[in-house]
């Protein structure tokens, strides 16, 4: 399905006032987001940045044309990607596929972004005990880089991960038809790190 | 409470005045209201944020600034969906109160939330004063303010929702009364100016409603607001309350307090739009800043992108 063909009323109510109001006026935009291991084109990113705070969100649409949020909604897209069909064939789409499945469903105001050292993380000026923290975790370990291979049931991912104001490592085990399940491990928290406005 | 003055124009006995050397600034960066200071004293600094000026405040936020006593009962916005909708128990149809009394609605634990702190019954005077609906089961993106209609997520907590209605209320107050930046009107710096100023000034009413709260138990989780957030705030602001004292011990606390607000939420606060403290949800990696998003909101306005060929996209 592209852009020009999925269902704007059916985007706008999903997504709701404030950002629905730009589905709706054509101020916001519509933005088709490949998943790999998924054929059809399903997910589509929806962003209005002509509003006092910029919005966004990516939607699903279902085969038969129903329209849901996926940020914040981790169900949403394992129901989603139930209905669809994935299918994985190697670690390298495992690893596109999580990757997308992370920033497709993180929280609206949670930035979450993979890093692979120090130098990857944004710092902003903190207060002293956030400049405390900073240097304490600079001071440890280094980081971990991303590990992707087969497992007996699928893939096995880990991931370094930004998640707003706190650093930490995922690991993933992702079955051949898309199912994710994951745990993580907070390496430092309440860091000098932006704030979504 | 000072009245904005956007035109830009110097009052009349200016001209009769000897001619100063004064940095021409129509914008407002920590670092330009630095500059306008060292070379033109601080009385220069006042006169320009004056003529920036939005709805703000110098003082903390009191519920007599919007005509409300200093108690306000949580059903004073009046009759909601959200009173209305309220389920009860049992059939509906008798004339008796049998039964266990239903639990407050989502809408009044969070008036009763705000009901605790001067700031939160500025923000529900605010609500009452302009009739602003006030949606607390948005179930969309997001938490806003949006035309005089305050959007606050299902998904936050009861304490995370008061905490956003005190940020919110500030908006809409400054919509209500006219005073919102207008894109066309304004230069750009200007503009950047003003819709910053106005976010510091919600970010300060945010932070003056919450830390009693906080202190008396609710969660910032959910709110925007961080403990790093406040820490930095009130090192600001103890920062310039020693500077106050040191320089004259005769200025009463509440001159002192007065003056540590506004220098705090012009410099400490405003800074945190300009250096990468806060970001807008859409910058991805870029981490765009509020001052780099009005601007490109600006240049936009001037400048509209080209249709894309073939049509709507």
């Amino acid at each position: 399905m592209s852009e020009s063909s999925i269902p704007l009323d059916a985007v706008a109510v999903a997504v709701g006032p404030g950002l629905g109001v730009g589905v709706r006026s054509g101020t916001a935009e519509l933005r088709a987001v490949p998943v790999p291991g998924v054929a059809p084109t399903v997910v589509y990113l929806v962003r209005d940045e002509h509003l006092p705070h910029p919005l966004q969100a990516y939607v699903g649409v279902w085969p038969a044309g129903q329209v849901r949020v996926l940020s914040d909604d981790q169900d949403a897209w394992a129901a989603l990607m139930a209905e669809v069909g994935v299918r994985i064939d190697d670690a390298d789409t495992a690893l596109g596929y999580v990757r997308q499945f992370l920033e497709v469903t993180r929280g609206s105001s949670v930035l979450v972004r993979e890093i692979t050292g120090p130098e990857d993380l944004p710092w902003r000026p903190g207060s002293p005990d956030e400049e405390r923290r900073r240097a304490t975790f600079l001071a440890g370990p280094p980081i971990d880089g991303p590990v992707a291979e087969a497992a007996a049931d699928g893939y096995h991912l880990e991931l370094t991960l930004m998640v707003g104001q706190r650093v930490q490592r995922n690991v993933f085990d992702v079955t051949t038809d898309g199912r994710v399940s994951a745990s993580y491990q907070v390496l430092a928290d309440d860091l000098p790190l932006p704030i979504v406005w | 409470m000072r009245v904005a003055r956007d035109d830009g124009k110097r009052p009349v006995e200016d001209a009769h005045r000897p001619r100063v050397h004064r940095p021409d600034l129509v914008g407002g960066t920590a670092a330009e209201l630095a500059r306008l200071q060292q070379s033109a004293g601080n009385r220069a600094v006042a006169a320009h944020l004056d003529r920036l000026a939005v709805q703000r405040h110098l003082a903390p936020s009191m519920p007599e600034e919007v005509g409300e006593p200093a108690a306000t009962t949580p059903s004073l916005a009046g009759p909601t969906p959200d009173q209305a909708l309220t389920p009860g128990t049992g059939t509906g149809t008798g004339t008796g109160t049998t039964g266990a009394p239903a639990a407050p609605s989502r809408q009044a634990q969070i008036y009763t939330k705000l009901n605790t702190t001067d700031t939160g019954r500025w923000a529900l005077g605010v609500i009452d004063k302009w009739k602003i609906p006030v949606d607390y089961h948005f179930a969309g993106v997001g938490s806003f303010h949006q035309g005089g209609k305050i959007f606050v997520n299902q998904s936050l907590s009861i304490d995370a929702a008061a905490m956003v209605t005190l940020h919110e209320a500030q908006h809409a107050n400054t919509y209500k009364s006219g005073t919102q930046a207008d894109v066309n009107a304004l230069s750009r710096a200007a503009y950047i100016t003003k819709m910053i100023a106005d976010e510091a000034e919600a970010v300060v009413r945010q932070i003056e409603g919450s830390v009693p709260m906080v202190s008396r138990g609710s969660s910032l989780a959910g709110s925007g607001l961080t403990q790093g957030l406040i820490d930095r705030y009130r090192t600001a602001f103890y920062a310039k309350r020693d500077e106050l004292e040191a320089a004259d011990p005769t200025m009463t606390r509440a001159e002192i307090n007065r003056r540590c607000r506004i220098h705090t939420r012009d410099v400490e606060v405003t800074s945190w739009f300009h250096d990468g403290t806060f970001v807008t949800s859409t910058g991805g990696a870029a981490n765009v800043t509020y001052s780099q998003h009005y601007g490109n909101e600006w240049d936009r306005i001037r400048n509209p992108p080209s249709p894309a060929p073939g049509g709507a996209g």
